[in-house]
């Protein structure tokens, strides 16, 4: 039983009284930087790295990594209470969560947020100890041929399941992919639609649209409404899931942890990736997908689950390969190398401590966490009683740091002021804008691997099909296709015979 | 007459006062522009850094990450910032010797708008290739490359990025003929894309990969170093094997905007020199693959400064490389 | 039932839809187009602009034949104020520090909502004030200057 001695060991080494201080300080902190929009876990651990230093190397990267899994169980919160995503990996959970915070229900959907968080972090623990070498190398074999067929599957698949009006969905997710292009070609160099404006030559922030179109088109839609608002301030109802509740969460919890568990351990995909997968399965399985963007409580379990697993697995190729997965990952490489630790394939047998040690202390982690979090229901729901006109400033106060936060200019504040804009003319016009955030999400990845791919394979299209696991994806999208189209098929015949 | 008098005496006076507020200098936490984003590696030497200096200076320093179009916008700020002292800037290859040559039509002239303070480390970058390619050195490699021109592929982070133009730079003294492959997300992107075998080769800097050259799955051909790395002593460093041109990696610097009082940078750059040479700091950058490197005087980094934007413009201008 | 197009949610959706797309395509007849095989910076924006151009007149169309009206309130005060208030905030933290910007942000974006009692606000203010630069210039430590020129 290697496993259950190395993680004896790990406890021991993670059960210290430092160590389970600096666990905790790192989940305290990341909770709250997980609440406020814009800062996120990668300027924090940049800016708290030097303190590291003088710390022991297991107890810096026990504080670093709380933070990092403390920001997903953090930034849930605001995207439930006033529709403002704290990190990039909760703006799905503004869809429902919002919903149920209007309709009184945002204990629970808090409350499920963090338990379906905890037990993804659980699981993904268990994962990395079981199986962290083995998926490491197998994520490897992942090219841009795998990477685009996965991404052309994940929007067909969006599309299909686009809530609401379907052609207009479709739009949105078009309209995603071009406001995606914005900023430097990489393979050329060409600055698209940039306006000769520098600060344009990047690209658009995740971050500037998401605040844009979620939160501020909120705020202006409210104000426009202020009656609508007083109603479900007034009616809080319980703080904890019922038995329903949380019986219809589970299958969503486990698929979704699944679901994070994967895209966590592929390097070329966003923290976005996750979250919006599990949403469109959980879609796709509902009896009732009219209740989705209605406060159903499936849509908070499953993507709350996935974006903590996809979390937590960045740490996989991180540790066993040495491979940053994501911007934090490579922060935290630097800080174990300047602690004179180079992670890779022989971590586990040199530094056993650090290794066993980190991951127990990630299980320790969340539980601290769910423990942190269930009393602060209470605290953040009653924060709801707030009457609604010193409640929006104080969003607006939060929101227009986290956003000058991201580059230290004022020019994202404007860009997020624009898509204010945009974003309440499209809730005007009946447009969604998940479609369109997942279209701009996927299209600058889509582009580049495609690009890529066919650079490499000097132009052959045929290389989707000839690669076995690429392959895989190409069938599951036509399968996918087919048995959606079958129904309209259906009815045509019946129609032409009838 | 009375107003000459008048003029002169605010000139004393300003004079002065410009002497005193050196001397005295500084009074007032020091921002340290960093023009990329938090957990690049620019930021990292800079979180290195800023506490020992800090300490030194007796006062506070302030990292303040400017990222964005290749780090022109944190160029263009510390510019634009008032010539006291109390901004400086961290940059490197990228932002003051490359952009220049990539971006004519930006307004800000390294060389001409800072003084150059210090050079403060230098990231020795190797060309890599994957186990997949049967050669052992550079020799070999060119032979390999040559009897399949156009057929390998080296992995960069863009067109304009240091790795893309230190392989156009071995390509044309080689005489071979490899495809560049971008990836988006920067050098480490490139890494895993070398790690995974999608790219033949890649020039990257050691600190990526060094462990996987200790596992096996790189191997590394030559260093562009101006001597052999003590890690990997059988590698040798370009120069040795006849690329006189790349003998530095990916360095990096302090500047003050032009204008700055000399007294203030040389007062700068002798805090450097000490910080650089506190043991912690010089363990710390080590650790993280790079090397403390510090210039002699201001001057002396403003004469490298120059050579090397000489040597990147020709290679850019050589290449065709054009970011519109 | 009969609408001016003024009204007509359908045909404002599509016309943004094929105006933004046409936009592109206009924008990006000066980026290389290249080919499948070797796609240029212009091929994937050009693709989708005509893209975006079939759904819009198709949405156009759509409303124009079976109109729908856009529903609820257009809260023009708030649409006006809140995206202002943020702008201003950006300035006046480039101008006059993080200080000003807080209390231009706080007291301009509070006068967008209904209700505006000045005491009220002011406490407001302060009170949110101080929360943010405990919170982001003490406790985070973020490189602002809470008044510029001191």
């Amino acid at each position: 039983m290697d496993l259950f001695h190395n993680l004896i060991f790990g406890f021991s080494v993670a059960l210290s009284w430092q160590n389970l201080f600096y666990c905790f300080l790192g989940c305290l902190l990341g909770t709250l930087i997980g609440v406020l929009p814009g800062i996120g876990p990668l300027a924090t651990i940049a800016m708290l790295m030097p303190i590291t230093f003088t710390i022991s190397p297991v107890g810096a990267l026990i504080m670093l990594a709380g933070i990092y899994y403390g920001a997903q169980y953090g930034g849930s919160t605001t995207s439930i209470l006033v529709n403002l995503p704290g990190e990039t990996s909760s703006v799905i959970t503004c869809i429902d969560g919002y919903q149920m915070a209007r309709q009184g229900k945002a204990g629970p959907a808090l409350a499920i947020a963090a338990i379906g968080s905890f037990f993804a972090g659980t699981v993904c623990t268990l994962v990395i100890a079981l199986f962290g070498p083995p998926i490491a190398e197998m994520a490897l074999k992942f090219a841009s041929p795998e990477y685009f067929s996965l991404m052309m599957m994940g929007l067909i698949v969006a599309a299909v399941l686009a809530p609401g009006d379907m052609v207009k969905s479709l739009a949105m997710v078009f309209l995603g992919l071009l406001i995606g292009c914005v900023g430097t070609d990489v393979d050329s160099g060409w600055r698209r639609f940039s306006f000769d404006i520098i600060e344009l030559t990047d690209g658009i922030g995740f971050v500037v649209i998401a605040i844009g179109v979620f939160a501020l088109g909120e705020i202006v839609s409210n104000l426009g409404d202020p009656e609508e608002r007083t109603v479900f301030t007034s009616k809080v109802g319980s703080l904890f899931p019922s038995k329903d509740q949380v019986k219809r969460s589970a299958g969503p919890i486990v698929r979704g942890t699944v679901l994070g568990a994967f895209f966590g351990v592929l390097p070329g995909t966003g923290p976005a990736i996750a979250s919006f997968s599990s949403y469109m399965v959980e879609k796709k399985m509902a009896k009732d997908p009219s209740r989705f963007g209605n406060g159903a409580i499936e849509g908070v379990a499953g993507p709350e689950a996935a974006n903590n697993a996809d979390a937590q697995c960045k740490f996989i190729p991180m540790l066993t390969l040495g491979i940053p997965a994501s911007g934090t990952m490579a922060l935290m490489l630097g800080a174990l190398m300047i602690h004179g630790i180079a992670p890779g394939p022989t971590v586990m047998t040199q530094r056993p401590d650090l290794f066993w040690g980190l991951i127990v202390s990630m299980w320790i982690g969340n539980l601290m966490l769910v423990i942190l979090n269930l009393p602060l229901i209470g605290l953040w729901v009653s924060l709801l009683k707030v009457p609604y006109r010193l409640l929006f400033p104080a969003i607006m106060t939060f929101s227009c740091i986290g956003i000058y936060s991201l580059n230290n200019s004022p020019f994202e504040l404007y860009l997020t002021a624009f898509f204010g804009l945009l974003g309440f003319l499209w809730m005007k016009l009946e447009c969604s804008p998940v479609p369109l955030m997942l279209g701009f999400v996927l299209g600058p990845m889509m582009e580049e691997n495609l690009r890529r791919a066919m650079l490499i394979s000097r132009g052959d299209p045929t290389v989707f099909l000839t690669r076995p696991l690429s392959l895989v994806f190409v069938i599951i999208t036509v399968l996918i296709l087919v048995v959606m189209a079958l129904p309209v098929l259906k009815k045509r015949r019946g129609v032409i015979t009838g | 007459m009375k107003s000459v008098k008048a003029v002169a005496a605010i000139v004393v006076l300003l004079l002065v006062a410009g002497v005193a507020s050196a001397q005295n200098y500084p009074t007032k936490p020091v921002r340290m522009i960093v023009p990329f984003a938090p957990g690049g590696a620019s930021d990292v030497v800079a979180r290195i850094l800023s506490p020992v200096l800090g300490k030194e200076l007796g006062q506070t320093i302030l990292v303040d990450n400017r990222s964005g179009a290749s780090g022109n916008i944190g160029v263009a700020a510390a510019a634009q910032a008032p010539a006291d002292g109390y901004t400086i800037l961290l940059g490197n290859i990228g932002t003051m010797a490359i952009n220049p040559g990539l971006f004519p039509k930006f307004n800000v002239s390294p060389v001409r708008d800072f003084v150059a303070v210090t050079q403060v480390v230098d990231v020795p970058t190797a060309l890599a290739v994957h186990p997949s390619v049967p050669v052992k050195n550079v020799k070999e490699f060119i032979e390999y490359a040559k009897a399949r021109p156009g057929k390998l592929n080296f992995g960069t982070a863009g067109p304009g990025s240091n790795g893309r133009l230190e392989m156009e730079m071995f390509m044309r003294a080689a005489g071979i003929d490899l495809v560049q492959i971008p990836y988006k997300g920067g050098a480490g992107a490139a890494a895993i894309g070398l790690l995974g075998g999608e790219v033949h080769c890649a020039f990257v800097t050691l600190a990526s990969i060094m462990t996987h050259v200790n596992a096996g799955k790189v191997k590394v051909l030559a260093v562009a170093a101006p001597h052999r790395i003590p890690t990997l002593p059988d590698v040798p460093y370009f120069p040795e094997i006849g690329y006189k041109g790349m003998k530095s990696g990916s360095w990096q610097g302090v500047y003050a905007p032009k204008g700055t009082p000399d007294a203030i940078v040389k007062k700068l750059h002798a805090v450097f020199v000490k910080v650089m040479a506190d043991p912690g700091v010089v363990k710390r950058l080590q650790d993280s693959g790079a090397e403390v490197v510090t210039s002699k005087s201001p001057a002396e980094f403003a004469e490298f400064m120059k050579e090397e934007n000489d040597k990147w413009t020709k290679v850019i201008k050589e290449v065709g490389v054009v970011m519109e | 039932m009969k609408l001016g197009f003024g009204n007509n949610k359908d045909f404002w959706a599509g016309l943004l839809f094929a105006g933004v797309g046409a936009g592109a395509i206009l924008i990006a007849q000066s980026y290389p187009f290249g080919t499948t095989l070797r796609m240029g910076p212009g091929y994937f924006p050009r693709v989708l602009g005509w893209i975006l151009v079939a759904f819009g007149l198709y949405v156009m169309v759509r409303g124009v034949r079976n109109s729908d009206a856009i529903k609820g309130h257009w809260s023009i005060r708030a649409l006006i104020i809140l995206p202002l208030s943020m702008v201003l905030f950006g300035v006046t933290m480039e101008v006059a520090g993080f200080i000003p910007a807080l209390f231009i942000l706080i007291f301009v974006s509070a006068a967008s909502g209904r209700e505006f009692k000045v005491k009220e606000v002011l406490l407001l203010t302060i009170f949110l004030s101080f929360l943010s630069v405990a919170m982001f210039i003490w406790g985070l430590g973020l490189p602002y200057p809470l008044l510029k020129g001191f």
